[in-house]
């Protein structure tokens, strides 16, 4: 009997410890405020963002739909010796994967930064929190394109390859970020609408969706395009629209955009995939706001090139040349 | 004064026998036989004859009769017979096989025998046998990898017939490429290893094979859900060979351990091993070729899943010395070790990568035996190493890593055997070259000393320090719970080699003939261990960074025999830090206790059964803090951003995840079918269906859990 009741005391035991413990992978929440300020340096309006961050009771951010953006705030950038105040301005939120309606941000129309500049931001908030940061402008670097490319499109050998050279700058801090686009526009009545499609280098199969792989920041000078990237390119122009021969291309176009030190690694943290089998637990993240979170940063469009395209090509598409 | 030495041998096939006891009785002392199952006793004194205990676990203890005579060396072979494994019969051994005085630690000799009789998974297998050991943790359910006194797992060494495994796990790291069936001996250094290992900073694992049945022809073949297997084995004129190989057939059960996740996978593995003895020709002298040969493929069929490829290849031989009357034998080893990874990512997004190593590697030793048993050993190795990395970087373009070296190395140790109760171990490495290119001129030295001090007949004390160097690393995220490819690289010339300290202190004591504990405490200092850096964004950013790290920590083993039953357990408590850059944190392995309990039970008419119940605190974790929305660059020269969610975690690895334990059931039997011998074994894992956690998905905040509830079962047939 009593080897009964110990047998049964040890599964009864074991039963109960063989139950789930309960486990919550988050800590305690701590409010946090994310900033994002990323400043054009081609041009004159400059806008900067601030958000809290939040904490949805399950683990779906995407069902958390209370604006977090701040109103209230100080906001200047310090620059040249000179203090420019940003506004408080609404913006309708667009691309925002869990909000949508309005939202304020902070907006200035007179601040064009020169290369190789030392912007300073600063932030006060309604609560007297203080957050700042600072951006060194990207350098200005000269750029030669191979003359001997034969860029074109489309490429004989199923690649487009684009080279250039690096002749001026810091070779090998500085980083670009390399884009293609055809320019086109779309004949609406009397109107032109003018509008540009960025080519990826290819496409990626991600578990059944083709997603475009456009290219990293880098420091190289070269870069190769799948034709049938170019070519799915090309069709999404038109996507769902019959009148094919409304869409008039006007060719290819190459530039680069020079980024500073914030934006490089800021980048990558957005950019990661992993093997199938793979298990990585943390990511990265990059920030450079103290105080709290987010990115401060700035980059301006570099030189711009021209790619030929083949008339005969465009028209494939059912496309008009111009 | 006369010396006894001779080898110790399985009486049905005449495989020799590793570690086995050898004890003259009058004179109250002995000695062990080596991994080749060889020993030597030296001053003895002469003209008489004595009493020979050999014992050996899973072996019935065999007495003999030996005359010594004056200024001769006595040799003799001796078989040993196996039990029936009836626990009324078996002696109780002691966790010891070896001499009292023999100043060795950390050390663990794994009989293969207990292998079959642990509860099996899909394999039996010797890394998951591992995880019983203290000091020793296993990654989960899902691997067999595993982490030693704090150490990342890329600082084991596995080494087989002296040759190193580059990649020594088949089906996504579940368990081991070598197959027990080819086991003769392995000897496991959880620290502290002599001077004749050498390359990781943590562990080290030297596998040998059996030579094959040097008395008749034999075959076995065996079949789990996972895999078939057969082994060939049988004698020639002065000497024996086998033949063994393992195939995947169905891989449905792996599903279990890799949460439901399908993994279209093959894998296969051969041995071979011929010897040659011929006395007539040059008595002493024996000569061993072997071969070894693993695959792994995981092939989806599917253009946008990526498809991964491992395969090694191991050729050596060995060439071994006793001379004729004298107390000097030496050995001559060249082995070749090639490694061979591919994981081609097709349109799935992830990255190329292919890894070749070649390592061709030549060593020679010589053992001297002087009268007072002291013993001195000295020898140099050659290691020559052809590495290619080839790695699609973030352009999509093959960057390749190429680093062709060699590593030539002294290396020597004296040991004090003289005084009964007190042993000293102590002896150097010498490396005049470091493998990385452009490293001429830096050398290396690997001091290191053992001793032991036997302060009663049942308590001995013991100690040691070492210093070790590594020069191979693996490119592995320690973010990565799980990665199936890791490949190796030389340590670029820019990090110093990576090195750890050992500093070990213990007790080994057996308060009653049927009882023995053992206790070690160790303290780990580790320095320039490659770390991946994951700040690289500039080209000329370095890949790795050097990071430091202290482990240390109380392990305590014992061993229990009574009535039918043997009783092992573990107990570990420790502690591991790393630090990178000023930041100090817990590495995922911190695992602060453990504890791993086996009993065993001859239940007489061929059956055994056993219980294996294992437990450990939680692993860290970095804990969320919340999310926020982050911008992407959908078109930056248009600013075109899109905001989404993305996790905000917290300080590196604050967290813990909960407790894991597991209880496995294994019953075993060995019977006659139509004349042959069948061996079958039902196990069942995780009886309580224990939901251990492995992670938790991030994005959902979903729980996957490891193995849950699993009753397996293998046949086995010996012709």
């Amino acid at each position: 009997m009593k080897k009964i009741l110990s047998t049964i005391s040890i599964l009864g035991l074991l039963f109960l410890i063989g139950c789930d413990d309960s486990f919550d992978p988050k800590a305690d929440f701590e409010q946090e405020y994310i900033v994002n300020g990323i400043i054009r340096c081609d041009t004159t309006y400059q806008v900067v963002y601030i958000q809290t961050n939040y904490n949805p009771d399950a683990f779906n951010p995407f069902e958390y739909n209370v604006n977090t953006f701040i109103s209230g705030a100080s906001v200047t950038i310090t620059y040249d010796d000179s203090v420019y105040t940003l506004q408080e301005s609404t913006f309708e939120i667009e691309n925002n994967e869990r909000l949508s309606g309005t939202a304020p941000c902070y907006v200035i129309d007179n601040l064009s930064p020169d290369v190789g500049k030392l912007l300073y931001l600063n932030i006060v908030l309604p609560d007297g929190t203080t957050l700042n940061a600072e951006t060194l402008t990207p350098k200005y670097t000269r750029l030669r394109f191979d003359k001997n490319s034969d860029a074109l499109i489309p490429a004989s050998d199923g690649f487009l390859d684009i080279e250039w050279e690096i002749t001026d700058g810091d070779k090998y801090r500085q980083v670009y970020l390399p884009e293609v686009k055809i320019a086109y526009y779309k004949i609406e009545g009397n109107d032109k609408i003018y509008n540009e499609k960025t080519i990826p280098l290819n496409y990626i199969d991600r578990r059944g969706e083709l997603v475009p792989n456009y290219p990293l920041p880098n420091n190289r000078s070269h870069l190769s395009f799948e034709m049938g990237a170019i070519d799915k390119t090309m069709e999404l122009i038109s996507e769902g629209d019959p009148e094919k021969q409304n869409y008039v291309v006007l060719g290819a176009v190459f530039q680069i955009l020079l980024l500073d030190n914030n934006l490089v690694p800021y980048y990558m943290s957005t950019e990661t995939f992993l093997g199938g089998y793979s298990i990585i637990l943390d990511q990265l993240d990059y920030s450079n706001i103290n105080g709290g979170s987010g990115i401060f940063a700035s980059y301006f469009t570099d030189r711009t090139f021209f790619i030929r395209m083949d008339n005969l090509y465009i028209k494939q598409f059912g496309y008009s040349v111009n | 004064m006369g010396t006894f030495r001779g080898i110790v041998v399985d009486s049905l096939n005449d495989e020799a026998l590793s570690y086995a006891n050898i004890f003259i009785e009058e004179l109250g002392r002995g000695s062990s036989t080596n991994a080749s199952g060889i020993f030597h006793i030296t001053s003895i004194p002469p003209d008489k004859f004595y009493t020979v205990k050999v014992s050996y676990v899973g072996y019935v203890t065999k007495n003999l009769k030996v005359y010594i005579g004056r200024g001769q060396i006595t040799e003799e072979k001796i078989q040993l017979t196996t039990t029936s494994f009836m626990m009324e019969t078996i002696e109780k051994l002691g966790r010891l096989e070896r001499a009292p005085n023999e100043a060795v630690v950390s050390l663990e000799n794994i009989s293969v025998k207990s292998l079959e009789t642990l509860p099996k998974g899909v394999e039996a297998d010797i890394f998951r046998s591992l995880q019983f050991l203290p000091g020793v943790q296993s990654t989960g359910d899902v691997s067999a990898r595993y982490n030693v006194r704090g150490g990342s797992s890329n600082q084991n060494l596995v080494l087989l017939n002296g040759a190193t495994v580059y990649s020594p796990f088949h089906a996504l790291g579940l368990f081991s490429v070598i197959d027990p069936e080819i086991i003769n001996s392995v000897e496991f250094y959880k620290g502290g290893f002599p001077t004749e290992y050498s390359g990781r900073l943590s562990s080290v694992m030297s596998i040998v094979t059996k030579e094959g049945n040097k008395n008749r022809y034999s075959g076995r073949a065996s079949s789990s859900y996972l895999s078939g297997k057969a082994l060939v084995e049988g004698p020639y004129p002065y000497g024996s060979f086998f033949i063994s190989g393992r195939k995947s057939f169905s891989t449905d059960i792996l599903q279990k351990f890799l949460n439901n996740q399908n993994a279209p996978l093959e894998f296969y593995d051969a041995a071979f091993s011929a010897s040659y003895s011929n006395p007539k020709i040059i008595s002493g002298r024996k000569f061993t070729v072997n071969g070894f040969v693993s695959g792994d493929i995981i092939d989806h069929n599917d253009p946008s899943k990526e498809n991964y490829k491992w395969f090694n290849s191991i050729y050596g031989l060995k060439w071994f010395q006793v001379l004729e009357n004298s107390p000097l034998f030496y050995q001559f080893n060249i082995n070749v070790s090639n490694f061979r990874g591919e994981q081609n990512p097709n349109n799935s997004g992830s990255r190329y990568m292919k890894n070749e190593i070649a390592d061709l590697s030549m060593r020679t030793s010589i053992n001297y035996l002087f009268p007072s048993n002291d013993e001195v050993m000295a020898g140099i190795q050659i290691k020559e190493i052809d590495s290619r990395l080839e790695l699609e970087n973030i352009r999509g373009g093959i960057s390749a890593i190429d680093t062709y070296g060699a590593n030539i190395s002294f290396f020597a140790k004296y040991k004090l055997m003289r005084h009964k109760n007190f042993g000293l171990e102590f002896g150097t490495r010498f490396n005049i070259t470091r493998i990385a290119a452009g490293t001429a001129g830096e050398n290396f030295m690997e001091p290191r000393i053992s001793g032991l001090y036997r302060l009663t007949d049942n308590l001995s004390v013991k100690g040691g320090w070492g210093r070790y160097f590594q020069e191979f690393t693996t490119v592995s995220d320690e973010n990565a719970l799980l990665t199936i490819f890791e490949p190796w690289i030389v340590s670029p010339k820019y990090l110093k080699p990576a090195s750890s300290d050992h500093f070990i202190l213990g007790f080994e004591f057996e308060p009653i003939p049927v009882i023995s504990l053992e206790l070690e405490t160790y303290y780990k200092l580790l320095s320039n261990v490659p770390t991946l850096n994951e700040q690289k964004y500039y080209l000329e950013d370095p890949d790795l960074l050097p990071a430091a790290g202290t482990a240390y920590g109380i392990e305590l083993a014992f061993d229990y025999y009574f009535d039918i039953f043997k009783l092992s357990g573990g107990y570990t408590w420790s502690r591991a830090e790393k630090e990178l850059n000023g930041f100090k944190y817990a590495p995922r392995y911190d695992v602060r206790n453990a504890a791993n309990f086996i009993l065993q039970a001859d239940l007489g008419n061929e059956f055994i059964a056993s219980a294996t119940f294992s437990y450990h605190s939680g692993m860290p974790y970095t804990q969320i803090i919340g999310y926020y929305d982050k911008a992407y660059f959908t078109d930056l020269a248009n600013r075109y951003l899109r905001y989404s969610p993305y996790l905000m975690l917290g300080s590196k690895n604050v967290g813990r995840l909960p407790d894991y334990h597991r209880l496995d059931f294994s019953l075993s039997k060995v019977t006659e079918f139509y004349g042959l011998k069948l061996y079958l074994d039902v196990s069942v894992l995780n009886v309580y269906d224990r939901g251990n956690i492995f992670y938790f998905e991030r994005d959902t905040g979903k729980r996957v859990n490891m193995l849950p509830f699993l009753p397996t079962a293998t046949v086995k047939l010996e012709i």
